[in-house]
């Protein structure tokens, strides 16, 4: 738990789950603010590591970015609900204590690491300002722990590392540094969004493995976004599903593969191009997704659902126990498995 | 006789020089041979920087190669310029990773996917080219009410059959896809990707198939090259490269692939992938990073071997 501090570094207490509770959001547009996220609850225990997944548009990263309120200089407004690390609400915070959760206790990695770094400023120049922003080091220690850092993610020669400047590495190494700078002040938690999207997937293979050893023995919480459930069977312990603002299925990662129990992550694990062949038609999921905005009052997903009748345009379905160990958010949860065995 | 011949095709692109005076040139494209028939796929995957993109657009004679012949229907092409090339055009039509920046925002969906026909059918009058128009888009799963509408008013996939049937509109025999579905969410995908079968099975139409993924190309092609460094490293049905890769490239990339389900996680430990760069000056390009490379690799001329399944490597699996 304690790898990598050196004298002067801040003391850690002992961290507690971290929390979203009913979390709602709205982003703003022409015709006023839209709801994005609804009611979103989920809880990620250090050491774990938590899947978002949904496609483009299901409030995701929107989610993820209110945990540190990334989203509020876009004008992403919370409606309702609470962000709790060891029971504060994040968004009760004050400015000075907010900078310090950012990148301290709780950092993030973004998708594209072409555009994450400065160009104009060095590698050691960013990864030092990181570390003396939330430890107490002085240059010269600040210069060793990050080459310490680098070295943590696998970049060797990290001294000559330090001089360069981000246009002479590759995508991968980029990752990597923006990896490094996010374990700068050994944070509790970590949120990675999309982390390997804008990579080859041998280079993804090498980040899945390095994000995982280093989740594993630094003992940190990690909040995964991503599309891929793929990434999720490498990397999740647990995994939400979220469509159209809504967290429509959670639990243990094993479980949601082997009993998805609501209808829309079932469709999305039976799409995905197989060995099935050529001549097989994929189960692909008709119509398109909703919206912000343009949400039906009942189930979100009921207009390309299957199973759909009038129960489920009527109400949004409670989280209802499912065959597994897990939540799902569907009326129908008691039938899904049956039904769909003969529609998949 | 296939419908498009490519051989040893290359192209290398010059780049630096404004500042540092060191001018390096990258050799996109080696040396590259392949052939697509009437009605078949074939898939070209590889990472970035593989040169899968390069050869499309070789192909497409939207840039010049340095070397090598391009054949459409048994004619050389490789040397057509101007009215002649255009003409060729109309038997290969490409459709683009993202369906926005290739549709022109200032054009109406009926003017986009009719501009085609405006070159290549000149006898057909305005109420007739629409009549047409409404037929492609009509197999392409859009409806009538598209027509006046333009670009920024569709989703992704919605934009993708838009881009589809302004290739399809000048009736062409092949299809040249750069990464058609990779823009595109899985459920979408799933529907693009079958749209892309039916319609080939009712046209016979024969597709290049560019991606970088490898389980899309699983699904769609029926024989599979695999680039690396510009070369093509391996080549055969899709069955045959699946189940029994031969260069440890190919099977390097098909083990780094996501797993299906958590319990099949590799042990730790497990290296599949030993590095992220290397790629070799000389010799076998993948060389630095293989673990079955040996002396004599350095010396190899990558060239690909005989017969159905086609690898380029001294000591293959």
């Amino acid at each position: 738990m304690f790898v990598g501090l050196e004298s002067g570094a801040r003391i850690r207490h002992t961290p507690q789950m971290l929390k979203i509770e009913h979390l709602s959001l709205a982003v703003p547009s022409a015709d006023g603010d839209k709801p994005a996220v609804s009611d979103v609850s989920l809880s990620l225990a250090p050491g774990h590591v938590l899947g978002l997944v949904g496609e483009s548009g299901c409030g995701k990263t929107l989610t993820a970015q209110a945990v540190l309120r990334l989203g509020e200089s876009q004008g992403i407004v919370r409606t309702s609900g609470k962000v709790l690390l060891d029971d504060a609400d994040v968004f009760a915070m004050a400015e000075p204590e907010l900078r310090k959760v950012r990148g301290g206790r709780i950092s993030m990695i973004f998708q594209e690491p072409m555009t994450a770094l400065n160009p104009v400023f060095s590698i050691g120049a960013q990864l030092t300002e990181v570390i003396r922003l939330h430890l107490d080091l002085d240059k010269n220690a600040a210069a060793a722990r990050a080459v310490k850092l680098l070295a943590d993610v696998g970049l060797r020669d990290g001294a000559e590392l330090l001089r360069q400047y981000p246009d002479s590495l590759s995508g991968g190494m980029r990752q990597r540094v923006l990896i490094a700078m996010a374990m700068a002040a050994d944070p509790d938690y970590i949120i990675a969004d999309e982390p390997t999207t804008a990579l080859d997937v041998s280079v993804q293979k090498r980040i899945i493995d390095l994000l995982r050893r280093l989740q594993e023995k630094r003992g940190m919480g990690m909040l995964l976004v991503t599309h891929d459930f793929g990434l999720v069977a490498e990397l999740c312990d647990e995994v939400a599903v979220m469509y159209a603002g809504h967290v429509v299925e959670r639990g243990p990662v094993a479980d949601i593969f082997d009993y998805p129990a609501h209808p829309y992550t079932r469709a999305l694990m039976h799409c995905r191009p197989d060995a099935s062949g050529k001549d097989k038609k994929l189960p692909a999921i008709p119509g398109q997704v909703p919206q912000p905005g343009k949400w039906p009052a009942g189930c979100r997903f009921a207009a390309r659902c299957p199973l759909a009748d009038a129960a489920c345009k009527a109400a949004v379905a409670e989280d209802a126990w499912s065959k597994g160990r897990h939540l799902a958010r569907c009326v129908h949860v008691e039938k899904v498995s049956e039904a769909l065995e003969a529609f998949v | 006789m296939s419908l498009l011949k490519v051989e040893s095709l290359s192209k290398s692109f010059a780049s630096g020089g404004m500042w540092s005076g060191v001018r390096r040139v990258t050799h996109a494209v080696n040396n590259v041979s392949f052939e697509v028939a009437k009605g078949e796929t074939l898939a070209i995957v590889g990472e970035s920087g593989s040169g899968k993109s390069t050869t499309a657009r070789l192909v497409m004679r939207l840039i010049e190669a340095d070397q090598g012949r391009i054949s459409l229907l048994g004619e050389d092409v490789s040397g057509l310029k101007g009215k002649a090339l255009r003409k060729k055009r109309r038997h290969m039509q490409m459709v683009f990773q993202d369906p926005f920046a290739s549709l022109n925002p200032r054009m109406k969906i009926v003017d986009s996917v009719g501009e085609g026909l405006r070159v290549h059918a000149p006898e057909l009058n305005g109420s007739q080219r629409r009549q047409k128009v409404t037929d492609i888009l009509a197999q392409c799963g859009m409806d009538e009410s598209v027509l006046e509408r333009y670009p920024h008013q569709f989703s992704g996939g919605q934009r993708q059959r838009i881009g589809i049937a302004r290739a399809l509109a000048v009736s062409p025999e092949l299809l040249v896809l750069d990464e058609p579905v990779s823009a595109l969410d899985v459920s979408v995908q799933a529907q693009i990707l079958n749209l892309l079968g039916e319609l080939q099975k009712e046209h016979q139409l024969a597709y290049l198939f560019i991606s970088h993924d490898l389980s899309v190309v699983r699904h769609v092609a029926d024989r599979v090259a695999v680039m690396f460094a510009g070369f093509i490293v391996e080549q055969g049905t899709v069955q045959e490269v699946y189940k029994h890769p031969q260069h440890p490239y190919t099977r390097e990339l098909l083990e780094a692939r996501p797993v299906s389900h958590p319990s099949k996680r590799h042990a730790e430990g497990v290296e599949i992938v030993r590095s992220d760069e290397g790629v070799a000056e000389s010799g076998c390009a993948f060389r630095l990073r293989c673990p079955f490379a040996q002396a004599d690799c350095a010396g190899f001329d990558a060239r690909l071997s005989d017969g159905e399944h086609k690898v380029a490597c001294l000591h293959p699996l």
